[in-house]
């Protein structure tokens, strides 16, 4: 809710003005150090689109950017719709991720997740109901430069806004990602000591892929319900570049649920501990333990209407240099170095590449 | 010489024995009294509550609100004294023979060494006073106290107090024992303040020059005061000037006041307008580009018009406006989830008391008051697609009356009846001409307050004293109201509606009332010596309910209904008092233990501003308190100063049934103020009658804070996991001020006046802790940070004139 939004980010502003008014700083700090026994965490989700679904099991780690989230691996992992089809997911190679094979969402049936851990336990998340998401009625960008940053080339973007209908009944929730593809030529670097960077050709065609994950940008029609949503800000596109920006942009039809979930995960992760800022709470999924109730599972399976459109953005009218990154030297000859498929890079085209 | 003194010594013994003959007589009164007023010698203001001691007799007496005095004694000669702080102690010889009416004036003290800090009452107040826990502060002590940016700021001044604690520097607001920030009643002039706070938290919204004193009840609160569960806070604007015009005024980095009052009939009609105004938008013109069109302005307008056709009726109305402005500019640094380019606070406080004070005879006094108060708040956003105006107001209107009857010197009763009408608009959204918001009405909140209350003020012998009182308080909530019925055995949740009623205009639905008893004792155990007890009950209606650690301007006001009950405290305190070395040194120690019914905390993941139903989103559960504070003080000589430290302890239990409704699992955890450690040093040291300096430190505990005890990825997002609340502290929390005032020499006499005040705040620059906040970076090596807001030593320098 808009409100809520501002009162968060009013802390922000508060440590601004105070930032002026006094002089206000920000330090290090070493809190006392607090750990709990560690946690299951389940995250994924089945779409109306076409599939392998994955489902990730993992353990909380302690608060610490030293520590890691470790993988919960050989547990049996089940997702099933009310019609009575249920498929067993498989383990992935590298551990701790299970997909499907043959299952595909669609958009009214409800599903539900069930896990039994290596050590026996089981859990299941509540039943979600596959909601049909609203097609994409218009992607659009705009060119404005922000008053008063100092550097020109910065000060440059690309706004991207998306234009869709809600529909007339209540209880529709939306979430908005981005995906950005860039081709790219080289597929490692490295710094060498005097600062340049130095790397290794790709062997095939390769996109370095680039995503928000902490931009968490959902929206319900409580407050609008049955009208356009319009000028919705979906990412700012950098100057970095005179040529085409490729932009893949997904329309979620999230739960109620899912909607309360990736609201309180904003919240807290919005969060500057500020007086003005919302008291932090516990962030509540929808999987539980069946043989403990009181044990405490994180995460959230969702069940999500998903529709896609894409954008180029065109940054010819850019004024003056844009921001590029510093140059790669490959060296002449050398080997290639393949393409991996993985969250950051893939050799597969896009879905939309036309160049 | 030789000869007046034989004669009044002759004088006195035949009144001796002509006395003796009259008292012999039963036909003829045991008794003659003196009356008459004190006055300000040099404005001619009456001055009240000066204490009058007949030292012969050790009877103590105090003026009234118009400074007149009754003295009932059997015929003799008496030595008087007059005492007051502010003015130099007066002593006065009297021979009471027949009725006495007799005018005393008193004097201006500034010009003494005789300095009195912080809480001062007349110097032997601390131990002959009745109440417990209860302080004043005068202006000239507040102005005494190192200033955070040269303003002089009465609630800032509060936190020296034991007792007093804030949830971090410039946040607005104060706790007292163990209470929320809304549970302090803030008069200004009678009329409640809601937002006691400019620029949200950092200044208060009382300009020092126009106040004439601050008492804070903490403890024993006399029952002609209730309506919240912790404290009273009476802020008194000073009498117009009746003898002459003035102007005054002051230039500070913050703002700049000025002032003018004076006679329009002399002694009979005054009259004072003061304005203080903040000029600090320049400060963001210099400001990093982001936050050029950054505003926060304040301004504040005082005026009090005062009638006195005879010695009998006095009328005063008083007049109050203050407006705060607070725009944030862009957004570019707050992530990309936001389409908003502006947000813009705005709020403000009108507030109108008629006063008549009608002084009947020496034995009755009626003040009666109508007052109106009105506090509206609020939110902003401009874009055009997501505009909207967040609009929130409560509506006060009151009518009182007090009754002071004092049929002797032994017993003093008051009576009183008070109504109020409130009207609370929660919050109405208004979408902007283009905009996509929805909006939003919520309903209006009505109700009345109804209240009535006797009190005796009882001497039983010379040593024991009481207060005895009972208030007995009700709120009726009327109509139109839709009020809803939800599922038995279940949480109060929107989705358990059962079904909703409706209410025709003025038809009271919902009543809730009871007693508030209130005690206080005090013990004379030997000279300047006193041990004293009370006990009090207040009842609160009306809440702020806010899921913050610290209330926005914005923040929701919420009156009790049938599911939300009253907030009712009940305190118990014990107390010793001891002066020494002629009143120069003061110490005290008191204690209290205090629970509260009904304590009021939102649910894990609330969301307030916008529920149509306050009952979902927040709990109700118990509260205790409980602590030490213990004073020293000395009041007099070239260096004067104080010393108090507080153990304070405050503990909330939310438990239910359910468990949407719990916190920490209704488990006892730390209020967000409970801070247990807490000492104030101020020292101040007066060399010489035009210069002083003054030294102020302050420790305390740190607040608690709830730290997130484990980490989970979920895609791709790095989530905190909190699990109990206000399990952590911040760290500890201390500082040195430090000031000097340089004013002209009093002995020079000049027709205008004027000072210049340096102060430093937080002179070793300890960066104290105002949040702490968990981020995770991969650029950094650390996962906590603590937000600093005052990080350095922090100059300052103002200047005031007087004309």
């Amino acid at each position: 809710m808009k409100t809520g939004k501002d009162i968060l980010r009013l802390g922000k502003y508060m440590g601004l003005l105070l930032m002026l008014l006094a002089v206000s700083c920000v330090t290090e700090f070493q809190p006392e150090a607090v750990s709990i026994p560690p946690s299951l965490i389940v995250e994924g989700q089945v779409t109306d689109q076409a599939g392998p679904y994955s489902i990730k099991l993992t353990r909380t780690a302690n608060y610490s950017f030293k520590s890691l989230n470790l993988l919960e691996t050989g547990a049996i992992v089940t997702i099933s719709d009310n019609l009575g089809n249920k498929e067993t997911l498989k383990e992935t190679l590298t551990g701790g991720t299970y997909e499907t094979a043959s299952l595909r969402g669609v958009v009214g049936r409800s599903y539900k997740l069930a896990i039994q851990t290596k050590a026996g336990k089981r859990y299941e998340s509540d039943t979600e109901v596959l909601p049909a998401a609203p097609p994409i009625l218009k992607l659009y960008y705009e060119y404005t430069k922000e008053a008063g940053e100092a550097n020109l080339t910065k000060s440059q973007g690309w706004d991207v806004y998306l234009d869709t209908k809600d529909p007339e009944v209540t209880g529709n929730y939306y979430r908005w990602t981005w995906t950005h593809f860039e081709f790219t030529s080289v597929c490692f670097k490295r710094e060498l000591a005097n600062g340049s960077l130095t790397g290794l050709g790709c062997c095939s065609n390769c996109w370095d892929i680039t995503r928000c994950y902490n931009c968490i940008s959902i929206s319900s029609d409580v407050n609008i319900n049955g009208q356009a949503i319009s000028r919705q800000f979906i990412s700012r596109v950098p100057y970095k570049s005179k040529s085409k920006y490729y932009l893949e942009v997904q329309q979620q039809a999230i739960s109620k649920g899912a909607y309360n979930f990736w609201k309180s995960v904003r919240q807290l992760t919005g969060n500057t501990g500020g007086l003005f800022d919302a008291a932090p709470s516990i962030v509540r999924g929808n999987i539980h333990c069946v043989s403990d109730p009181a044990e405490m599972v994180y995460g959230y399976f969702g069940a999500t209407g998903v529709s896609e459109q894409y954008i180029n953005v065109d940054r010819i009218d850019g004024q003056g240099v844009p921001d590029v990154d510093p140059p790669v030297i490959v060296p002449v000859p050398s080997t290639c170095v393949a393409c991996e498929n993985n969250l950051y890079r893939t050799p597969n085209k896009p879905r939309w590449w036309q160049f | 010489m030789r000869f007046s003194l034989l004669l009044l010594f002759s004088c006195c013994l035949l009144n001796g024995a002509f006395a003796q003959q009259r008292t012999n007589s039963s036909a003829s009164p045991a008794t003659f009294s003196a009356t008459g007023y004190v006055r300000d010698g040099k404005t001619g203001k009456p001055i009240q509550s000066v204490n009058i001691v007949v030292l012969n007799v050790s009877k103590g007496y105090v003026t009234a609100k118009d400074g007149f005095y009754t003295i009932q004694l059997p015929p003799g000669d008496y030595i008087l004294r007059f005492s007051h702080v502010g003015y130099r102690p007066k002593q006065d010889t009297i021979s009471l023979q027949k009725t006495l009416f007799r005018e005393v004036t008193m004097e201006d003290d500034s010009k003494d060494l005789e300095e009195v800090v912080v809480t001062s009452e007349s110097p032997d107040r601390n131990v002959r006073k009745v109440e417990i826990g209860v302080s004043q502060l005068t202006i000239r002590s507040i102005r005494r106290i190192p200033p955070l940016m040269g303003e002089v700021d009465v609630l800032r001044s509060l936190l020296l107090l034991p007792g007093v604690t804030t949830v971090g520097e410039g946040a607005p607001g104060f706790n007292v024992r163990g209470g929320g920030a809304d549970q302090n009643l803030i008069l200004f002039d009678e009329a409640p303040v809601f937002n006691s706070s400019h620029l949200m938290g950092f200044f208060s919204v009382f300009n020092p020059d126009v106040v004439r004193d601050v008492t804070l009840n903490r403890g024993g609160v006399a029952a002609a005061f209730g309506g919240r569960a912790s404290s009273v806070l009476d802020v008194k604007i000073k009498e117009p000037d009746a003898q002459k015009w003035g102007i005054n005024g002051g230039i500070g980095i913050i703002s700049s006041r000025l002032g003018i009052e004076g006679p329009i009939i002399k002694n009979k009609l005054s009259f004072l307008l003061a304005a203080r105004a903040s000029f600090n938008d320049f400060i963001f013109k210099l400001a990093p580009p982001n936050l050029k069109g950054t505003q926060a302005n304040f301004y504040d307008l005082t005026s009090k018009l005062k009638y006195q056709p005879n010695e009998k009726n006095t009328i005063t109305l008083t007049g109050y406006l203050s407006t705060d402005v607070f725009k944030l500019a862009s957004d570019s640094l707050s992530g990309q989830e936001i389409n908003a380019s502006s947000t813009k606070f705005n709020y403000q406080t009108m507030n109108t008391v008629l006063r008549w004070n009608y002084f009947m005879s020496k034995q009755l006094n009626l003040a009666s008051s109508v007052i109106l108060s009105r506090y509206q708040a609020d939110l902003s956003s401009s874009d055009s697609s997501n505009a909207f105006q967040l609009k929130s107001g409560i509506w006060h209107r009151q009518v009182k009356s007090d009754l002071t009857f004092t049929p002797n010197e032994v017993h003093q009763w008051q009576v009183g009846l008070s109504a109020i009408d409130y009207l609370v608009q929660p919050n109405t959204r208004i979408p902007g001409p283009y905009s996509n918001v929805l909006p939003v009405d919520l309903a209006r909140e009505r109700a009345y307050e109804l209240a009535a209350y006797i009190q005796d003020e009882w001497k039983l012998n010379t040593n024991v004293a009481i207060i005895a009182g009972l208030r007995y308080s009700a709120l009726l909530n009327r109509g139109p109201a839709a009020v809803r019925t939800y599922q038995e055995n279940g949480p109060k949740e929107d989705e358990a509606v059962t079904s909703t009623k409706t209410y025709e205009a003025g038809t009271v639905y919902h009543s809730a009332g009871g007693l508030e008893p209130r005690l206080a004792v005090r013990w004379t155990v030997g000279d300047g010596r006193a041990i004293k007890a009370g006990y009090s009950r207040l009842r609160q209606y009306i809440q702020q309910v806010t899921n913050t650690t610290a209330a926005l301007p914005t923040s929701r006001w919420h009156l009790s209904d049938m599911y939300t009950k009253p907030v009712i405290a009940d305190q118990w305190s014990l107390g010793y008092f001891m002066n020494t070395a002629d009143n120069a040194i003061e110490a005290s120690g008191e204690v209290y233990y205090k629970t509260l019914t009904n304590a009021i905390d939102y649910r894990d993941g609330a969301e307030l501003q916008l529920a149509p139903a306050v009952e979902t989103q927040i709990v109700q559960g118990s509260g205790k308190a409980y602590g030490f504070e213990g004073l020293l003080r000395k009041n007099k000589g070239r260096w004067t100063g104080f010393m108090s430290y507080t153990y304070a302890r405050t503990f909330l239990t939310m438990n239910s049934p359910y468990v949407t409704e719990q916190v920490n699992n209704g488990n006892p955890y730390p209020a967000n103020y409970d801070k247990p450690h807490t000492l104030n040093i101020l020292a101040t040291h007066r060399p010489t009658t035009w210069f002083s300096m003054s030294l102020n430190f302050t420790y305390s505990t740190g607040r608690p804070t709830t730290q997130p005890s484990a980490l989970a990825r979920v895609a791709g997002v790095l989530i905190p996991i909190y699990l109990d609340r206000n399990q952590q502290r911040v760290p500890d929390y201390h500082r040195l001020d430090f000031s000097m005032t340089f004013e002209q020499n009093p002995l020079k006499k000049k027709k205008n006046q004027s000072s210049w005040v340096f102060s430093i705040y937080n002179v070793y620059a300890h960066k104290n802790a105002y949040s702490i906040f968990y981020k995770l970076s991969p650029a950094s090596l650390s996962d906590a940070y603590k937000l600093s807001i005052f990080g350095t030593a922090f100059p300052s320098l103002t200047y005031n004139f007087k004309f």
